[in-house]
């Protein structure tokens, strides 16, 4: 099986895997995981033939039946925070265009949701990419890897925004923005 | 008996004897019966060394218990004659009588205290007995002083004696209170009872707050603050003056101060700042009155707190006094100069108040830093219309001061600087000002331009002026490189022999200022299409240029630069007007363009000159203005309508002048004073970017940063959080934000989210990373 590709394989690729495997490469977040787990480090949107050798050797899988077999493991629910952390780092890492260092803040909005669906309050993740949607400040149609991370780092820590301090506050300005759009919204 | 005179033997030793109970008390009633007499001033009969003796005896053989209790029998009968007298003495002579009672007692006492000497060293100590003194005092404040139609009056009488002296009325010698009260404390002292505390003070203290408490909210209501004050200051002193005079325990004189200061001070502070019209705060909007304030001050300065009050007015005033000036600048009322010259009256006048009023206080003097500081950076308004007023001064204000009224002027302008947080936008400013100054050789004098550049140095360091002085060598060595290539032009052979000027080919004169880059602002306004013969000359200053020096680049500031155009007006042969304009090189690049053509479109204008749009309307409309109607406008109005807005050649111009300088209009509606624009001397300009006449640059823009300041600043910053982050490695957020606060105050004051946009930026760009157990902490990315 491991024939069939090349020095590497790009998201063709990807989604040819995932049709024999059964699962939808855009919407679900499985394919991601597998990827992060077999290693796809070196650059976005693809895998090498030495990451897939190893990540397989690593996952020992070495059959269709095994990956599919595997599929249930790919849950994100069993992650520990430290692993997700590392895991939704390589999301945005992945979904990059080439060289690029940000990802295009309609692709922000889409992930957002589809890689913290059950790790957030649903209701976080959808003020935030209301928030960017909205946002009409040139600087945030792209988002830096810092705030991606950032964001998940202010979902886990601040979970009531009152006890937000924007003063002393480390955070991007992002998040002190999306802070204040917040606030406003729970004057209205 | 008076033995006294026998002459001295030695007396064989005798043995110890024994006296008996009847002896002693043979011998005390005899000493009673001296006492007697001490009581009533017969003591001249009496033989000292006899009682003395019989006193020593009596001690000696054991019978100290016999004397003391004797004694003390004989005292309290004695006080209990003196007291029952004493009750019925009426008020009018109680204080008097109580005196002199005391006195006398005192007398009495001293006189049996040294007849029972040898008891009070031996027999008293012994057993543990108050001495003789103390007892008889004590005997007389139980006795005399406690007696239910004693104590109560006298403390009455003295309690009201204090109230008529306070209310006015004229009391006899305060003798008698002295004597009374000094009575009290030796009675306290003598038995430590605090007899004086119970039976004075604590009841003077309370009438005094009483009293107090109602006549200064009385006065309040019906008088002015400053006669308040006044009143305050003589009560105080009056009762200083009678705690003295009256020798008041000094353990009164303090609870006695705080109680009156706090009635007439403290209490009322607030309302004598805010009283209506002759408060403390309104009182500060009238020139005059500061010693009134001062007056105020030394009053509340007793009670430190209440001082806050009075700082807070200040700072209130000049936030409004502050507020009232920006308005004006807004509302376009007051020039940028006239508010400067605002800012400073008011600091003259303000300061005046800090130092007489507030007596030179330093928690003051910072107050009214802070106030000023606070309402002059609302935005960088200050900063701009600083820069103005420095322009205007180095143009024409200076016009024949001496070396010492420079000076002054010009330090004036540093002490509005180092108020100001936007330091770099004035500089910013001053530098676009400068530049045109320079190059339009419109300084009043080199020495003033240098004094300031001078005193700019003195507070900000050498690098804030090395630029400027930058540019004052580029003048100079222009000027030493303008006469060369004079020089060097009488060596070259004139071109056209035959004499034959075809005006549109001979290169015109031109002279040339050589700015180098860096040091002057910069414009970035590509070149426009000049007319040929401008080409022509040019390119000649070019060649000899760049002889001279190779390996420059020239690029040429057609945004600025002047020339003088000749111009024949007029339509019937013998009806020619020649005049001679004087314009800038754009309206110059325009109306050479009808040596051509009579009429032209906007459009065709833009395409032929290349003239950035906002400037070429500009200059257009300046040529088609009712004063200098040298081009018809095709539209209606004021305005240019579109590119197909046309443009006439106007024959029919006039002016009474032979030289026409044509002025340019302002960019905004309202035009400030002297709005000359961009023309610089005679000539284009070479190397390095020249004074934006984007708007006049004499508007203040709403105190808005400047955008090429706010790059600056970005730029700053990041090199600061690099430089910071290379040294310490590893910083906390909040430690990196103050530490490049710190660094770049001299210039400007960061807000901690601009140094956080850019700490981010720095992330995104690999030179940080965030720490991973602590996101607030920073790390340099070797």
């Amino acid at each position: 099986e491991t024939s069939i590709y090349h020095t590497e394989t790009t998201l063709l690729g990807i989604s040819m895997l995932c049709d024999d495997l059964g699962i939808d490469a855009l919407e679900d977040i499985r394919v991601l995981v597998l990827l992060w787990k077999l290693g796809a480090n070196e650059k976005p949107a693809q895998i090498s033939k030495e990451e897939w050798k190893k990540g397989c050797i690593e996952l020992r899988v070495d059959s269709m039946a095994k990956f599919k077999a595997l599929l249930p493991a790919l849950d994100t629910g069993f992650l520990d925070r430290t692993e997700f952390k590392d895991f939704f780092k390589f999301c945005f890492q992945f979904n990059r265009q080439g060289t690029h260092r940000t990802l295009d803040k309609d692709l922000v909005t889409a992930l957002i949701p589809m890689t913290l669906k059950d790790r957030v309050p649903s209701k976080r993740l959808s003020t935030f990419c209301d928030f960017l949607t909205e946002s009409k400040d040139e600087s945030y149609s792209r988002i830096t890897l810092d705030q991606w991370t950032s964001f998940l780092d202010f979902c886990y820590e601040v979970e009531d925004i009152a006890d937000y301090d924007e003063a002393t506050s480390a955070w991007p300005v992002l998040i002190d923005e999306y802070v204040e759009y917040l606030e406003e919204l729970e004057k209205k | 008996m008076a033995d006294s005179k026998k002459r001295f033997t030695i007396k064989p030793f005798r043995t110890f004897v024994q006296m008996d109970k009847t002896g002693a008390e043979q011998i005390w009633a005899s000493l009673g019966d001296a006492i007697d007499e001490i009581h009533h001033r017969n003591a001249s009969s009496l033989s000292f060394e006899e009682l003395y003796r019989n006193a020593y005896n009596l001690v000696l053989h054991k019978h100290g218990d016999l004397l003391y209790a004797g004694v003390s029998d004989r005292l309290a009968s004695h006080l209990l004659e003196i007291v029952q007298r004493l009750a019925d003495v009426p008020d009018s002579s109680l204080l008097e009588e109580m005196a002199h009672a005391w006195s006398e007692h005192r007398i009495t006492m001293v006189m049996v205290r040294d007849i029972l000497m040898y008891m009070d060293r031996t027999y008293v100590p012994q057993n543990r007995r108050r001495p003789v003194y103390e007892l008889g005092l004590h005997l007389f404040r139980t006795t005399v002083w406690e007696h239910p139609r004693v104590q109560p009056r006298v403390t009455q009488l003295l309690l009201d004696a204090i109230a008529e002296e306070r209310a006015g009325l004229l009391t006899d010698d305060r003798t008698l209170l002295k004597q009374n009260l000094g009575m009290l404390l030796e009675l306290g002292a003598a038995d430590a009872s605090n007899v004086y505390e119970r039976d004075f003070e604590t009841l003077f203290l309370g009438t005094t707050q009483e009293f107090y408490h109602r006549e200064s909210l009385d006065f309040l209501a019906k008088n002015t603050a400053i006669d308040y004050v006044a009143k305050a200051q003589g009560r105080l002193e009056e009762e200083k003056a009678r705690a003295a005079a009256l020798c008041l325990a000094q353990t009164t004189e303090g609870p006695l101060q705080n109680i009156v200061e706090t009635e007439l001070i403290e209490r009322h502070a607030e309302n004598l700042v805010k009283m209506e019209n002759s408060g403390f705060a309104a009182l500060l909007k009238d020139e005059t009155k500061v010693d009134q304030l001062r007056d105020m001050y030394d009053l509340l300065v007793r009670v430190p707190s209440s001082v806050d009050y009075l700082r807070d007015a200040l700072s209130e005033r000049v936030k409004i006094d502050g507020a009232a000036l920006i308005a004006d600048q807004e509302r376009g009322q007051a020039d940028p100069p006239a508010f400067v010259r605002g800012v400073l009256k008011m600091r003259d006048r303000y300061g005046n108040v800090v130092s007489t009023a507030f007596r030179g206080e330093k928690r003051a003097a910072k107050r009214l830093r802070e106030s000023f500081e606070d309402f002059l950076n609302a935005d960088a308004r200050a900063a701009s219309c600083l820069a103005i007023y420095v322009d205007e001064l180095l143009r024409t204000g200076l016009k024949g001061a001496t070396e010492a009224e420079v000076t002054a002027e010009l330090h004036k302008v540093i002490l509005v600087f180092r108020y100001l947080a936007d330091k770099d936008v004035f500089e910013s400013y001053y530098k676009q000002h400068l530049a045109k100054r320079l190059l339009g050789n419109k300084s009043v004098s080199d020495e003033a331009e240098r004094a300031m550049v001078s005193q700019l140095k003195a507070e900000c360091g050498y690098q804030f002026t090395s630029k400027l002085e930058g540019m004052f060598n580029d003048m100079r060595i222009s000027r030493d490189t303008r006469d060369a290539y004079k020089r060097h032009k009488k060596t070259q052979q004139p071109r056209q022999a035959d004499g034959n000027n075809n005006g549109s080919s001979k290169p015109v004169d031109i002279e040339v200022d050589v700015l180098t880059t860096g040091y002057w602002p910069t414009e970035n306004v590509p070149p426009c299409t000049l007319p040929g013969p401008v080409n022509g000359a040019i390119q000649l200053f070019s060649d000899f240029y760049l002889q001279k020096h190779t390996g420059r680049k020239l690029s040429w500031q057609t945004s600025t630069g002047s020339a003088e155009l000749k111009a024949t007006f007029g339509t019937a042969p013998n009806k020619y007007r020649k005049h001679d304009l004087c314009v800038s090189t754009y309206q110059m690049c325009i109306l050479m363009l009808f040596n051509e053509k009579s009429s032209l479109t906007l459009g065709e204008i833009r395409t032929a000159t290349s003239i950035p749009d906002q400037e070429l309307r500009r200059h257009l409309i300046s040529l088609c203005t009712p004063k200098h109607r040298i081009l018809r406008k095709g539209s209606k109005g004021k305005a240019i309508t579109s590119d197909s807005d046309t443009f006439t050649f106007n024959a029919d111009f006039t002016s009474k002048m032979r030289r026409v300088r044509v002025p340019l209009v302002s960019m905004k509606e309202t035009s400030i004073s002297g709005a000359a624009g961009a023309s610089g001397a005679s000539g284009a300009v070479g190397v390095g970017g020249v004074a934006a006449s984007g708007g006049d640059g004499y508007t203040a823009a709403g105190g808005a940063v400047p955008e090429n300041v706010e790059e600056d600043r970005r730029h700053l910053v990041e090199a600061a959080i690099v430089r910071i982050m290379k040294a310490r490695k590893r910083l906390h957020h909040n430690d990196l934000i103050a530490e490049v606060t710190k660094q770049l105050s001299v210039r400007f004051v960061p807000s901690p989210q601009f140094i956080k946009k850019r700490v981010e930026g720095l992330i995104e760009r690999e030179y940080l990373e965030r720490d991973e157990t602590d996101r607030r902490v920073y790390m340099y990315v070797a």
